[in-house]
């Protein structure tokens, strides 16, 4: 739908279904409003149907999606959503053509919109990342770094705030997106705070010895930060329904 | 947008003591210390050469986990601790040639030791002209993270066979303060992101010893005395992704393995690929012949069977660039055994980009 990729019937359906169905409206115009975000497209509405002026920079308009959201969330508050994605009036008697300009306007590859409703669906899934990082961080790290600076030892890093370049004054926003950047570097594309979620492939096979010796023995020719890269995620592996599989009797083969 | 990055550029050279003329706004140079591969080349150097302690995210999957990692060369020797904080509870701890592989949620040590020291920063992968065919490295003018003055560095790769970073580094220490993994439209699939992390000239030993007890375990190490012999089959590939290059294949033990493993490695300059062929095994079903393929965070892994002996590619890139390296693998001819020597190391002239650490010994 958001790409054309959606044959013409199936796009009348959802639209129909749209046009009734006000929490899908207000989640597919979030959708919508994400991936515009994302892809630092001026927003047709700079004001939004509650009345606020979105900002100018990414975090605004991050910020501004996410006091939507929680306005969407507390009620009526998909009607605003849609409102401020569409740039439209979207009542629940909103016409077809409400939509259609919109769908047309955005035109929004299939890969952001894709990328956008999988991790949605993953938030709702598994734990959600940025608010774990909000909340592991802060007490523990003071205390590290209390420690490490009576020792006299260089601190880099200084916690608890994971909520790098954003805008002080917003933690509304930083619970909810702690790691989104909101400083535009000239060509370079601005970069997201969430991790795609893959197709989990993970077997039980999957850390088996054969295949951890596999992958340690790589890292010895990775550069260091590959190599990082890789044991932590050797490290951090789930353990969860792994059988403790002797060496050689588990196939890498197996793993699928 | 112009000014602002002459600007910028204008207080990096003032720092670093070049007072360069930037009179032209229109055409920056870019000093060689101040490239993006100049400051990946410090990054890596940092990593391996400094003492640091710290705490980072590992975040992949929707899921985040806690780590701590502890880095320590002291008279040449490389320690380094890697520890699960939550979760599985695992631990690596490098001492030297050795990492002890500490699974608690397997009941199992793996020890993993490397036939012998080699020089410590000889296998960094270095940017070279030809990496610069296969990535875009790019830096952004200077910014703030988490407190500290840093660049970010972006790797782009220019085709779907590799994975770019996009890399904040800290601009007095080139500690890298976050990593991000990216495929080549730009979506983060792995992020680090350290929490805390201090450099400091002394960490003690005791930093470095587990803090679980392996009382139970098993304990797989490969025997690193005996000798490997010598390879029977030299194994080659057909075809390779666009700037991929063989840099060494030779045997080597596996821990808790009969037979020892042919090992090849395959390079782009950046991201590397390693081959593992298994001698051919009794009681292989046919289903397991079909081969199949594994996810491990940034790690890709593809198994495969060619002529009985199982296939393995492994490396931090696409499935599909170890899928293809692993379909591509062959026997390239019969040795006479015994072999003069278990490693065929390529000359050196055919290894620009990645000199693997111990010039492929094994």
């Amino acid at each position: 739908m958001f790409d054309s990729e959606l044959p013409d019937a199936e796009c009348e359906l959802v639209a129909r279904r749209l046009a009734r169905d006000d929490q899908l409206k207000g989640q597919w115009s979030r959708y919508a409003l994400i991936g515009a975000v994302i892809r630092e497209e001026p927003l047709r509405a700079r004001r939004s149907a509650a009345g606020i002026m979105v900002g100018s920079g990414v975090a605004g308009r991050v910020a501004q999606t996410l006091e939507l959201d929680e306005a969407a969330a507390a009620g009526e508050g998909g009607r605003v959503a849609g409102s401020a994605a569409a740039g439209q009036r979207s009542g629940a008697g909103g016409s077809l053509a409400h939509w259609a300009r919109p769908v047309a306007g955005l035109g929004i590859a299939a890969g952001v919109a894709a990328l956008s409703i999988l991790w949605l669906q993953s938030r709702t899934q598994t734990l959600d990342p940025s608010s774990a990082l909000a909340s592991t961080v802060v007490p523990a790290d003071g205390r590290v770094l209390g420690a490490a600076a009576s020792a006299g030892v260089e601190i880099v890093v200084a916690p608890p705030s994971l909520v790098d370049a954003r805008a002080p004054g917003d933690p509304g926003a930083s619970v909810g997106r702690s790691g989104e950047q909101s400083s535009a570097a000239g060509s370079m594309r601005e970069p997201r705070s969430y991790v795609v979620p893959m197709p989990s492939k993970q077997t039980p096979a999957l850390t088996t010895p054969q295949l951890a010796n596999y992958v340690v023995a790589h890292s010895e020719y990775s550069g260091p930060m590959a190599r990082r890269s890789t044991l932590s995620a050797l490290v951090a592996a789930d353990s969860a329904g792994e059988p403790a599989a002797a060496a050689g009797s588990a196939a890498a083969a197996d793993v699928r | 947008m112009l000014r602002q990055a002459a600007a910028g550029v204008l207080s990096i050279c003032g720092l670093l003591g070049t007072a360069a003329a930037l009179a032209d706004e229109a055409a920056v140079p870019v000093t060689p210390r101040d490239s993006p591969r100049a400051w990946l080349q410090r990054m890596n150097e940092a990593l391996t050469s400094r003492n640091y302690d710290g705490t980072f995210f590992h975040v992949r999957d929707g899921r985040v986990e806690t780590l701590r990692i502890i880095h320590r060369v002291h008279d040449g020797e490389v320690r380094e601790r890697l520890v699960s904080l939550d979760g599985s509870g695992r631990e690596f701890i490098r001492q030297g040639a050795e990492l002890v592989c500490y699974l608690p949620d397997q009941q199992m040590v793996l020890v993993e030791r490397r036939a012998e020291d080699g020089p410590l920063l000889g296998n960094l992968p270095r940017f070279d002209d030809g990496t610069a065919e296969l990535y875009d490295f790019r830096s952004a003018e200077p910014l703030r993270f988490n407190g500290r003055d840093a660049r970010l560095i972006s790797v782009t790769p220019r085709d779907a066979f590799r994975y770019g970073y996009r890399i904040w580094i800290d601009e007095r220490t080139a500690m890298p303060l976050k990593t991000q993994l990216c495929d080549d439209r730009g979506r983060v699939i792995e992020q680090i992101v350290f929490s805390s992390l201090a450099l400091s000239s002394v960490i003690p030993d005791s930093a470095f010893l587990p803090e679980l007890s392996t009382e139970g375990f098993q304990w797989l190490r490969q025997d690193s005395r005996s000798p490997v012999g010598a390879a029977t089959v030299a194994w080659g590939a057909l075809r390779l992704p666009p700037g991929f290059r063989m840099l060494s294949q030779g045997l080597q033990r596996m821990p808790g393995a009969t037979q020892p493993v042919a090992h090849l490695v395959f390079s782009d300059g950046v991201a590397s690929v390693s081959v593992f062929v298994e001698s051919p095994r009794q009681g292989v079903s046919a289903e397991e012949r079909r081969g199949g393929a594994a996810n491990l965070g940034s790690s890709a892994a593809y198994s495969t069977f060619v002529d009985g002996y199982q296939v393995t590619a492994v490396g931090e890139v696409p499935a599909k660039t170890v899928r293809f390296i692993a379909g591509q693998v062959r026997a390239a001819r019969s040795r006479p055994s015994p072999g003069p020597a278990p490693v065929t190391p390529l000359p050196s002239a055919q290894v620009p980009a990645f000199v693997p650490r111990d010039g492929g010994r094994r």
